[in-house]
């Protein structure tokens, strides 16, 4: 299977390196726009006693994260639409392949483009403002927006399951769940800053703990081992507990297509 | 089929498939409502005490208004020429020897009602995010100016853009990518001069600009580093020409797909 997607993601990385270029560029581009608007309206040093980080380094890290979520989950959000209009979806559906591996094997060949994304972005900007030690945090940067991806699989299959029985193939309703699901995350807006019931909602969120981890290892202000360890303890306990429900949800999905037929 | 009656049946279809039949135009203000808070609400942080949350909700307006006149323009101009070429449409327009201006006539009011409407969720969402923004026409003349300026400039932009992208099949993030990078690089989201010097001169070299100037200038939110006088004249000028250029061009284009033959279009 892993083999199969990696095929199939880097065919199309090879034939249109757009792709790679965006995973590149994007994270810059965010960032600069953020601070264009953020220093129209006040000033960085009222953003860096608020947040206690400069708002540069910040910016490009949740930028990363964005792009590297997004890589991500909307593999595994739009694959079953791409499986609809490519025609292989009523292979998928026969095969008897566990769901949850397939879905976990979906993101995968992505997540080396995060990689990539990540030393192009993260490192230089880090190590510029931080020295050595921006290496390390942008280590350990990489290595959280790599977990946060992969905690976000059975959230996600969870989430296509759901909106695909109820609403059918619709990527109009998918835009309006990747927004919120990307708000909630906290990654341009810190989740401990956001009002209580936002607050409540993005901790259902697998990847919103290690997210908050990466923001907290950003500022420096010190994040206590323990701390850090519940934080990822609670992500990849809640990942593990989407997992039943997130393969129950895509096989519910399947028995309406078998009923209903693919359509052609 | 008279003319009228094309722009009649172009229009009555994009009203019907836009507006009645489809979810889309709902779904799609707000989706990009739910983006725009994903990106402005980190702004909010950058704010100090001193500078009223009228005025910065304002110079958010203004930035979002310019960024989804741009996004109008790539995404409903410029890339429907893609859709109808993935379609076949385009093909049968050509060959029936009406002009490929009648679809726009379609598109047009669609696409200022859906303009409209995310402008005013836009303020409502900053009315109850930061603070009501402070909008006052301070000089009439300017604010005119630049928003016709800015229409002009957005028509020939799209034009340029979908002549490219019917000749060359130019691919989904490639335009994405112009779509954000363009109202950054010339001004679009803030004024001149808080950009570095480079950008700026980069900026005033471009017709795009000078609408964004004029319109903040006409808002009373902050003058154009030109002349105000210069900024007019300079402006209207260079919409102008830039039209001109996006027109010829774009009938160039047309003329090398009859030619040439229309480009297979992959789904992005």
């Amino acid at each position: 299977m892993l083999k199969a997607e990696f095929t199939f993601v880097y065919a199309d990385v090879f034939r249109r390196k757009t792709i790679l270029m965006m995973f590149i560029v994007y994270p810059y581009i965010i960032t600069a726009f953020i601070m264009l608007i953020g220093t129209s309206l006040g000033s960085p040093q009222v953003f860096t006693e608020k947040v206690g980080v400069d708002p540069v380094p910040f910016f490009i890290v949740s930028s990363f994260i964005l792009i590297s979520v997004l890589g991500v989950v909307d593999d595994i959000l739009w694959r079953p639409i791409f499986d609809e209009w490519m025609g292989t979806l009523p292979y998928v559906i026969s095969s008897p392949t566990s769901r949850v591996l397939h879905y976990f094997a979906i993101p995968i060949p992505r997540l080396t483009l995060v990689l990539i994304s990540g030393s192009a972005t993260v490192f230089p900007v880090l190590a510029y403002y931080y020295g050595l030690m921006g290496l390390t945090k942008a280590t350990s940067v990489l290595l959280l927006a790599l977990l946060s991806s992969v905690l976000l699989t059975t959230l996600a299959m969870l989430i296509a399951g759901l909106v695909f029985t109820l609403a059918g193939e619709s990527w109009r309703v998918l835009n309006i769940i990747r927004p919120l699901l990307l708000i909630l995350l906290g990654a341009f807006y810190p989740r401990y800053m956001m009002p209580l019931v936002a607050q409540a909602m993005s901790w259902l969120i697998p990847s919103s703990h290690t997210v908050e981890l990466m923001q907290r290892l950003l500022i420096g202000a010190g994040v206590s081992s323990s701390y850090a360890l519940m934080l990822l303890g609670i992500g990849i306990g809640l990942a593990i507990a989407y997992t039943p429900l997130g393969d129950r949800s895509v096989r519910r999905w399947e028995r309406k297509k078998l009923l209903e037929g693919v359509s052609t | 089929m008279s003319v009228a009656q094309a722009l009649k049946a172009v229009l009555k279809a994009y009203v019907k498939a836009e507006l009645l039949r489809s979810k889309g135009f709902v779904i799609g203000i707000f989706s990009l409502m739910l983006w725009l808070v994903m990106f402005l609400a980190p702004t909010a942080l950058f704010r100090s005490p001193q500078v009223s949350p009228e005025v910065i909700s304002a110079y958010a307006l203004v930035a979002i208004a310019v960024f989804v006149s741009y996004s109008t323009a790539t995404w409903d101009w410029a890339w429907e020429l893609r859709w109808l070429m993935y379609q076949g449409i385009l093909e049968h327009v050509l060959l029936s020897g009406e002009s490929v201006f009648v679809l726009f006539a379609g598109v047009l009011p669609v696409s200022l009602i859906w303009l409209a409407l995310t402008i005013t969720g836009s303020y409502a969402l900053l009315t109850s995010l930061i603070a009501q923004p402070l909008l006052r026409i301070a000089e009439p003349l300017p604010l005119a100016l630049g928003i016709i300026t800015l229409g002009v400039v957005l028509i020939a932009y799209a034009l340029l853009l979908g002549g490219v992208t019917i000749s060359t099949g130019t691919s989904g993030p490639v335009i994405e990518l112009i779509g954000w990078v363009l109202p950054i690089a010339t001004g679009g989201l803030t004024p001149l001069s808080t950009l570095p010097e480079a950008i700026q001169v980069i900026a005033l070299a471009t017709p795009f600009s000078y609408p964004a100037e004029l319109i903040r200038y006409g808002l009373g939110l902050s003058p154009p580093i030109l002349d105000p006088d210069l900024t007019c004249a300079v402006g209207v000028l260079y919409a102008a020409a830039f039209l001109c250029f996006a027109v010829i061009f774009f009938k160039l284009q047309l003329k090398k797909i009859l030619k040439e033959g229309v480009k297979t279009v992959a789904m992005y």
